[in-house]
């Protein structure tokens, strides 16, 4: 699968908190996997197996108990950067800024002259379709409209890789469905190496190159698989019997990883 | 836009309902007045106890004329200024760090904690016989009153930032002074503001009982003359100066809150 070396590498990656009552709780266990440039990888596992905790891990913003986080081969593990963009599930826009200053802000903090600054803003406020939104705050904004900018103050950014944890979880099924397509159109455009998290198979199917099944508490990898279809890839191709096909071999991994979990 | 359109259109109406018990409380005003300018024209309460609307009004004028009343609110509202600005701007200052740097709160706490229960009130001997009588007693009196309510405020605000910001601001690229300007400070405005609203009443408290213990200009010290002196109307009008001083800095206190707070989401 992997055509070059990988862009980011997690190695035995293991995760223990403090629970409630003091005693160790093991949320990632061993955890290894690597993705390859321009990849798009979904991760995909049963609610609470510590996605979130992966995503914080990947991103540097969270120093896992063992293991570390490689990209290009450095070790940058515990140490955010501009490389690795983060969409996260829930709202996160600055709510005191506008649309064009939320999305102008990495470029702005990382010293971009003011004139490539907005011809930054410019390109990402056209390419989430926010155009004549530029100057409106957070409040004025509707749940997609939120999401979006998120995705474009992560992208006028330029990160290498972009880590996405359940980014459309909160939205209805049609300006998510848009959302997935938008997100396609992107990526296909910028190619970059793409981090999914979700745990909706079939939107795991549409997006990815490959898609890793975890397993919950303590996460580890349960499964692996390529998903051989042709892009660009259109909302229809999810009616196709390929597409129908995949997601019930997906579904039945899926259904293995929760059975093994209760029999642990 | 549209929004706001229809807001200009629901407020007016919102007025009309209400315009019943508006009228009741202008009312109120106006009879209390009629009350005040009864009781003392007439000669039932003693000029000395309570003196008539219209010799309050009489000495205003005279002292504007003289440039005493000009003398005394400027001596106060450059007190107020200056004292209160350097106790808001110390405690955005040290509220930021210590909000942010468990080792600067844990050193600062402490020291605070032990000061916060003494009321800054009876600081002003001491201050007298650190600093001396002038007016660098009264500024450093107003500036730690301010300091002590604001600084509150201020931690709770810096607290109370969402971590998810910080968070997003680090991935981006921004460095730890870009977290302090961009996401930081203005996370915190609403609570710092809050925070300089409940302040400055008390920071005028705080002015007013310096200026009564010592000075020779100012509305405390015109509260104090006219004691001394049994003008119940320079009371009066000292009361009255005061009050308004108070009203305005908290009507200009609100507007700016309105401005750097629009883009909260508030509950009509």
């Amino acid at each position: 699968m992997m055509k070059s070396a990988p862009k980011l590498t997690a190695n035995d990656i293991t995760q223990i908190y403090k629970g409630k009552s003091g005693e160790d709780v093991c949320a990632v266990r061993n955890l290894s996997l690597q993705v390859g440039e321009g990849e798009f990888l979904s991760l995909v596992g049963p609610s609470g197996c510590g996605k979130t905790t992966m995503i914080k891990i990947f991103a540097g913003l969270l120093n896992p108990t063992g293991g570390s986080i490689l990209v290009d081969g450095r070790d940058v593990t515990g140490m955010p950067s501009r490389d690795r963009g983060v969409v996260f599930q829930e709202d996160a826009v600055f709510p005191w800024m506008t649309v064009e200053q939320n999305i102008g802000f990495g470029p702005r903090v990382n010293g971009l002259p003011p004139v490539k600054v907005r011809e930054l803003v410019s390109r990402y406020v056209e390419m989430v379709h926010l155009t004549g939104f530029e100057k409106s705050l957070h409040k004025e904004l509707s749940g997609g409209m939120r999401k979006r900018v998120d995705i474009a103050r992560a992208y006028a950014n330029s990160p290498d890789i972009l880590l996405m944890d359940e980014p459309f979880g909160s939205l209805d099924s049609q300006t998510r469905s848009r959302m997935q397509t938008e997100l396609l159109d992107i990526w296909q455009s910028e190619k970059k190496t793409v981090i999914f998290i979700t745990h909706d198979l079939e939107e795991a199917i549409y997006l990815s190159d490959r898609v890793i099944v975890l397993t919950a508490r303590p996460s580890q990898v349960w499964a692996e698989m390529v998903m051989p279809l042709d892009r660009p890839r259109t909302p229809q191709l999810k009616t196709t019997p390929e597409f129908v096909a995949l997601r019930a071999r997906l579904e039945a991994q899926m259904a293995e990883a929760i059975r093994a979990e209760h029999a642990k | 836009m549209d929004f706001e359109k229809s807001a200009a259109r629901v407020r007016p109406a919102g007025k009309r309902k209400s315009s019943c018990e508006r009228r009741v409380s202008v009312g109120v005003i106006v009879l209390a007045l009629a009350l005040w300018v009864a009781v003392t024209e007439s000669g039932l309460i003693a000029e000395l106890f309570l003196p008539s609307p219209t010799s309050v009004i009489k000495l205003g004028m005279e002292m504007w004329r003289n440039g005493r009343l000009q003398a005394n609110v400027i001596a106060s509202l450059r007190r107020i200024v200056i004292g209160y600005s350097l106790g808001t701007v110390a405690a955005i200052v040290i509220g930021l760090l210590m909000g942010r740097y468990r080792i600067v709160e844990a050193i600062i706490d402490p020291i605070f904690q032990v000061c916060r229960p003494v009321p800054p009130i009876a600081a002003i001997p001491l201050l007298i016989l650190w600093v001396g009588i002038g007016e660098e007693s009264k500024i450093l009196v107003i500036a730690s009153g301010t300091f002590a309510v604001c600084l509150i405020s201020v931690i709770t605000g810096i607290k109370n930032v969402p971590r998810i910001y910080i968070d997003c601001a680090r991935i981006l690229g921004a460095k730890e002074l870009d977290v302090f300007r961009y996401i930081i400070l203005p996370s915190a405005v609403p609570y710092i503001l809050s925070g300089m609203r409940t302040s400055i009443a008390s920071a005028f408290g705080v002015m007013v009982a310096a200026e009564l213990i010592a000075s020779f200009e100012g509305i405390g010290f015109m509260l104090i003359m006219g004691k001394n002196l049994l003008r119940t109307d320079m009371i009066f009008l000292g009361l009255m100066l005061i009050g308004s001083m108070v009203y305005a800095s908290d009507i200009i206190l609100k507007r700016v809150e309105n401005r750097l707070t629009g883009w909260m989401e508030r509950a009509e």
